[in-house]
């Protein structure tokens, strides 16, 4: 199916094995990418019989791998005992799994020697990690770099988790080291189609760019210097090497950060925010609700209304608050019923049970937050 | 006409390259990009391998076969596929890692600047790649 992949990568950590799963096409279109597909995988591994054992996802959006603006995040999503976490992975990460050949990738329970996870749309392999112990991530990165230049990303974690490489937010970083994971490195010498003309997109991609920057072209160029580097397919240019020594960090590029495009009528605050991890977009990037819904059925073929588009806003906000009670993030009142408490449930637990009707999910699954 | 390269400008966002290959292969790829965007651990520093048309052009004087070679009007190089034997000689000497193996075609590719309107120029908002005619 054009613009996306419709594989997932699944390595399981204990077992040191590597498998794909396809994922349903109508999820694609219910929960287009992003957090939201990550959301109903895990909601879907509730009713398996072999659970997942904290499992960390990686997933790209049907965006990734575009020149769109802003479209370079990819969601990471861990389950552990500190509850559900998500957060946005940047730089080249997505775009290299979506060229990879896959939509997103789940890390499954713990290695118990540190691992080097390297993938290519030719194979997956776990490997030791280069010298054993390399001083830090940065050293391990150059390593891993060494050995597969053609790799598009690489991320490295260190032990002492005070610095992360390759914009890793270091508790997520921890996370991967928690799993045994010190590093990751994508090939992206794989392909996707669009459903639409790709230099017809790629025209009217550009198109858009230059009208919404050619203001500040000249600031543009001024932003670039060196030191400064971009995340995949973005003119924004926001991220400065040179500020804290090696360490990757974000600043605001003014040209970008003082005149963004305001899509706050696109759909509330909170679905908005669902639906920037969906996609995922950038949060220095507010692409017109419009361009959104051209570029979607350009890729994937999706035809999407933007009332449709708020309530997959809704869906997946809905469903991130019942996976996040589920898995007890949140404290308990004294004040609930009993059968919420039982299951980890807040105050807000009989109002999100009621939504589930909303979202159409199997009975296996809406049983297990069926008070009866 | 040539692409003006500049190093210091370029930001590492692969523009270039996922259009250069979505020109030449219509579809979103890396592997058939003409030109490729490379970057060392901890640094913002990017090497940009592409096409400089040298003036002595060590493709074309390592090339045994007499594929690689010279449009006489444009300045271009190409590779001529009926006498490439794919022994990737090019892809090892040019000092600028400018020639790519296409793992599709199995093939070296180079940069033909698009018959003149080269697409990676058009999608590089910071100026690092221009087209001249110095």
């Amino acid at each position: 199916m054009a613009g996306i992949q419709e594989r997932l990568l699944r390595i399981d950590l204990n077992q040191s094995n590597v498998s794909e799963e396809r994922l349903p096409r109508k999820w694609y279109s219910q929960y287009l990418g992003g957090l939201g597909l990550g959301l109903r995988y895990l909601l879907e591994d509730l009713q398996s019989t072999s659970s997942l054992d904290e499992p960390l996802l990686i997933m790209a959006g049907p965006f990734a791998g575009t020149p769109i603006p802003g479209s370079a995040p990819a969601v990471l999503i861990s389950v552990s005992k500190k509850g559900l976490h998500y957060d946005m992975l940047y730089g080249n990460v997505a775009a290299a799994i979506r060229l990879a050949g896959f939509d997103g990738m789940v890390l499954n329970g713990k290695s118990l020697a540190p691992v080097w996870v390297a993938i290519a749309s030719q194979g997956i392999a776990l490997k030791a990690v280069p010298d054993l112990e390399p001083e830090n991530a940065l050293d391990t990165e150059a390593k891993i770099r060494d050995l597969t230049p053609e790799a598009l990303t690489v991320l490295a974690v260190e032990e002492d988790k005070s610095r992360s490489n390759e914009y890793l937010e270091v508790d997520m970083g921890g996370q991967l080291l928690s799993k045994g994971v010190k590093a990751i490195s994508i090939v992206a010498d794989g392909k996707f189609d669009s459903e639409r003309n790709v230099k017809d997109l790629l025209r009217d991609v550009n198109l858009y760019l230059f009208n919404s920057i050619k203001q500040k072209s000249e600031r543009v160029n001024q932003t670039a210097m060196p030191g400064r580097k971009s995340c995949f397919g973005c003119p924004g240019g926001c991220i400065d090497y040179q500020r804290d020594g090696q360490e990757a960090n974000f600043v605001l590029t003014p040209s970008f950060s003082s005149k963004q495009l305001s899509v706050e009528a696109l759909v509330r605050e909170e679905n908005n925010r669902s639906l920037k991890y969906c996609l995922p977009s950038c949060p220095k990037w507010t692409l017109p609700q419009k361009k959104i819904l051209e570029w979607l059925e350009a890729i994937t073929g999706f035809v999407i209304t933007a009332d449709e588009l708020e309530i997959t806003g809704a869906r997946v906000f809905t469903l991130y608050k019942i996976l996040d009670m589920y898995y007890g993030a949140k404290p308990i009142s004294p004040a609930q019923p009993e059968y919420l408490r039982q299951r980890g449930f807040n105050e807000r637990g009989a109002l999100i049970i009621d939504k589930l009707e909303q979202l159409s999910l199997p009975a296996s699954i809406t049983n297990l937050f069926n008070p009866k | 006409m040539r692409l003006q390269v500049r190093v210091k400008k370029c930001t590492g966002c692969q523009n270039c390259a996922i259009v250069c290959a979505a020109e030449h292969k219509g579809i979103f790829t890396l592997n058939g990009s003409r030109l490729k965007i490379t970057s060392e651990a901890g640094s913002a520093q990017q090497q940009i391998g592409v096409c400089r048309l040298c003036r002595n052009c060590l493709c074309v004087t390592s090339c045994t076969y007499k594929a690689f070679k010279i449009d006489t009007r444009t300045g271009v190089r190409y590779i001529d596929y009926d006498l490439c034997q794919n022994c990737q000689v090019c892809v090892q000497v040019c000092p600028f890692k400018a020639v790519h193996l296409d793992y599709t075609l199995d093939f070296p590719v180079v940069c033909d600047l698009c018959s003149g309107e080269p697409k990676c120029v058009q999608f590089c908002y910071f100026g690092a790649l221009q087209l001249t005619t110095d």
